[in-house]
């Protein structure tokens, strides 16, 4: 018995030591791999933390409804124009069967993010039509009238000049002599055809003006349009933006045009970083202050249990921090909230079992079989609290995930590894702990257990 | 040995007092939801000149939010000018991050920062949109660099520290103006992206360089969903305890009693937190839901524990009536209820002095929680399993006006 228990207690050390270096190496391994959040213990981060904000988004097909492989292509293109624009640890997410969850950390230029995401990015070339005069047509409102430039495509089709001929590698680049910032377009080979097919007859009309216009459209708003002064085929450039519309038109063009187009954002929340910064602060405070409050406790009602009690909550503390790290869990400030919430309910089965002790010693039993029979009359009530705190948490999550709502996720997420976790640090590390003074004389001096009277005479009174 | 049991009526009258109190109180005002059930936005404007609530609100009004509740408070702030920093938003976002990140390290408080006449969404608006240039896209531009920057700080700060600081980290020839700015917090009905800029257009014409700190929005279709998936989460919930425990009291009569009184000890432990909101009007949002549900597993866990002693082999086995039992199991284990109680709270009191204040009604939820479902489980849940078997509810609906005085 007491070599099976220095055995744990040499497993205990060991995990507890394992533990200490997860948390404080600041990149140590974590099972999904890949990279670690960006503050200090490596831990990740919710937005409400780390500061950024949540959009979402409708997707709408005309009157239909956008299909499963509608919107995993639109979370793709998302996620393809988020990281081109610099956003670190992004995630788009699906919500229920139709709507798109973004959430950006960090970003303060909120407004041009949403410009980027909702974008449809559908781009498209376009030509003018001239009259018999020669001058271009407008409609009542005194607008030139655009119609999609087409050209024979390999199969021998007529077909429209759109963004879908191109490759991915359109870049900023800079206008030789006026340094102004362009985007390079370049075509793919069927691109390239209708391309020169395109330039050839603009720039050579037979009809009227030679060099006319091409109306390059995104979203069917003309962004440029410039004549067309050769003949072209597989490269070209837009001119007339400025750097920042140029970096966005480059990230966009490269990630390709949604098949859907995106209602919204419906939804828009934003947590300023530095408020972010503040609450992990105050949130560590508040841990420490409340996990000095519970050992205090525990150790003026509790005595020498409590004092085991306490070391055990410390390791517990240090154990789930791990946890965090090498599953890894996000924090967000509820996650917070309900790992300091565990540590009040952590110590609830300690209770459970320090009460139950207490009984059995009080009704005179050596701390050896008190301890023993205190742990297994403990058990159920334990297991049984437990269970029906962790269905509640396991609903929480599934609500959390449901809604793509990581405040809840990291709730229940934190809460139930609590719970869980709070199972094993009583009934095993608790339970060594005590089991180590079965033997010495610190056993007899019952006092240290918080029972002042006698033994027999006040289990005779509560019998009465 | 203290008597819990047949003393019960005092307790179920006590509960029934504070829940009708909540409940009128429900009635007369409802709920105060937050915009997460009820949908709208909330938006927190700050203005570099000084506008009265009166005007903001007509102001509002004109724009087409007649019902736009408007709160007014002040921000302790610097506004600096000539600060060099980049035309170029997404270059200009790093410094002022950069910025932000060395003053709050340095002043060890919350710092933010707003851009005023950044010439951000008010020039984009004078772009005819449609035409020529991506107009609507374009939030920085060369007059960016000139614009007014509000620091808005957590607590005071020495104006010459600040500017000594500036010149460290780079950014000399700036001035600092100490003043403190309106600011105003505005409910409405949801707003999209292009009424936001409309409204600051409209009420920069009228009132000079305005910003908003926050902005949060949410369509009615998102709140109602989650109000539909916060309701089963809750059901589900319910149900699962209720199955779990009469399979944990299995080997008792009628184990099915087990599970149906804690419910009831939970949905009065929820009551309590509802009329505790509702009497003080603090807002309800998705944390409160997280309250509940946490409340649910806790609250459970303090009837267990109770019930636990009742399925004990020498309890069962006893000659003693059922409230008899249930009494024993108060007793015997009121001090683990109080105790582990105690240090839940000792927990949550660090929160919620400590904690900051975006977790405070939170905090103040589970707190509310964790004392009614303790008294819950120590002075209803197993009554509650008495007066069922000796058919209380029978006699009080018989004789509902009579009873009651007769005690």
């Amino acid at each position: 018995m007491i070599r099976r228990n220095s055995i744990i207690l040499v497993l205990i050390i060991i995990l507890f030591a394992l533990a200490i270096a997860e948390v404080l190496v600041k990149n140590a391994p974590s099972i999904q791999g890949g990279n670690p959040g960006n503050n200090t213990l490596g831990m990740r981060l919710g937005l409400d933390l780390s500061g950024g904000t949540r959009l979402v988004y409708e997707a709408r097909l005309g009157n239909e409804t956008p299909t499963a492989a509608d919107i995993r292509s639109t979370i793709n293109i998302i996620t393809r124009r988020v990281d081109a624009y610099g956003v670190s640890e992004a995630t788009i997410q699906k919500l229920g069967s139709d709507q798109i969850v973004v959430q950006l950390p960090g970003v303060r230029d909120v407004e041009a993010a949403i410009n980027l995401i909702g974008s449809t990015a559908q781009l498209d070339f376009r030509e003018l039509v001239y009259d018999s005069s020669g001058n271009p047509t407008k409609d009542e409102n005194g607008n030139l009238i655009w119609i999609p430039a087409t050209a024979i495509d390999s199969s021998g089709q007529e077909v429209a000049l759109t963004g879908q001929y191109l490759k991915a590698t359109s870049k900023v680049v800079f206008a030789p002599n006026t340094n102004a910032p362009e985007v390079s377009l370049e075509f793919n080979s069927e691109g390239a055809n209708l391309f020169e097919q395109i330039t050839r007859r603009l720039f050579v009309a037979t009809d009227s003006p030679s060099n006319k216009p091409l109306g390059i459209f995104l979203d069917n708003q003309l962004i440029s349009d410039p004549r067309v002064n050769g003949i072209l085929s597989n490269t070209s450039v837009i001119t007339n933006l400025t750097l920042t519309d140029a970096r966005n038109l480059a990230i966009l063009l490269n990630a390709g045009a949604l098949p859907v187009t995106l209602n919204g954002p419906i939804e828009r929340t934003t947590v300023d970083p530095t408020l972010g910064t503040d609450s992990i602060r105050k949130s560590l405070i508040a841990g420490a202050i409340g996990l000095a409050l519970v050992i205090a406790f525990m150790v003026l009602y509790y005595r020498l249990p409590g004092v085991l009690a306490s070391v055990a909550l410390i390791i517990y503390g240090i154990v789930m921090l791990a946890l965090f790290k090498l599953i890894p869990v996000t924090l967000t400030l509820p996650g917070i909230a309900g790992f300091i919430l565990s540590i009040g309910m952590a110590v609830d089965a300690n209770v459970l079992i320090f009460e139950r002790l207490k009984e059995e010693l009080r009704s005179g039993r050596t701390l050896g079989v008190a301890v023993e029979t205190g742990f297994n009359r403990a058990w159920p009530a334990i297991r049984d609290s437990n269970i029906t705190t962790i269905i509640a948490c396991i609903i929480l999550y599934w609500v959390g995930s449901s809604l793509v709502e990581p405040r809840m996720q990291g709730f229940a997420l934190t809460l139930g590894i609590g719970v869980a976790l709070s199972m094993f640090s009583a009934i095993i590390i608790t339970r060594t702990f005590i089991r180590l003074l079965g033997g010495t004389n610190v056993a007899d001096n019952l006092p240290l257990f918080g029972i002042s009277k006698p033994a027999q005479t006040s289990n005779a009174k509560e019998q009465e | 040995m203290l008597d819990f049991v047949s003393q019960r009526k005092w307790f179920f009258l006590l509960s029934g007092l504070i829940i009708i109190a909540g409940i009128i109180a429900l009635a007369i005002s409802g709920l105060k939801l937050g915009i997460e059930f009820s949908s709208g936005t909330t938006m927190n404007m700050v203005f570099e000149n000084s506008v009265g609530q009166g005007e903001l609100r007509t102001s509002m009004a004109d724009l087409g939010y007649p019902d736009a509740i408007i709160q007014r408070s002040s921000q302790n702030a610097f506004l600096l000018q000539g600060l060099a920093l980049s035309p170029e938003q997404s270059v200009r976002d790093q410094q002022e991050e950069q910025l932000v990140n060395s003053l709050q390290t340095k002043f060890n408080t919350t710092i933010r920062i707003v851009e005023f006449g950044s010439a951000g969404n008010t020039t984009s608006g004078n772009a005819t949109p449609g035409n020529e240039t991506l107009g609507n896209w374009t939030q920085g531009n060369a007059t960016a660099g000139n614009a007014t920057l509000a620091l808005i700080l957590g607590k005071p700060v020495d104006p010459s520290d600040l500017s000594s600081e500036l010149v460290n980290l780079g950014y000399t020839g700036a001035t600092i103006n100490q003043t403190t700015l309106d600011s105003y917090i505005v409910r409405t009905r949801s707003v999209s992206t292009q009424e936001k800029a409309q409204i600051q257009q409209a009420l920069e014409q009228k009132f000079g360089p305005m910003n908003y700190l926050d902005f949060a929005t949410i369509t009615p279709e998102v709140s109602g969903q989650r109000v539909k998936y916060n309701i089963y989460a809750i059901i589900a919930a319910t149900v699962a305890i209720l199955l779990y425990m009469a399979w944990a009291f299995r080997k008792l009569a009628s184990p099915f009693r087990y599970g149906a009184c804690a419910i009831v000890a939970l949905l009065h432990d929820i009551l309590i937190m509802l009329a505790v909101f509702a009497i003080f009007r603090i807002e309800i949002d998705s944390m409160f839901i997280i309250a509940i549900l946490t409340i649910i597993g806790f609250g459970v866990n303090n009837v267990i524990v109770v019930f636990d002693r009742l399925r004990e082999s020498k309890v069962v086995e006893s000659r003693f009536d059922l409230a008899t039992r249930v009494n024993m199991g108060i007793t015997e284990t009121i001090t683990r209820s109080i105790n582990t109680s105690l240090t839940v709270l000792f927990t949550l009191f660090a929160l919620y002095a400590f904690g900051g204040s975006t977790i405070h009604n939170f905090i103040l939820a589970l707190i509310v929680g964790v004392i009614a479902s303790t008294y819950s489980s120590l002075f209803i849940a197993g009554q509650l399993l008495v007066s069922w078997e000796q058919g209380d509810f029978g006699k009080l609906f018989s004789w509902l006006p009579i009873r009651r005085k007769q005690s």
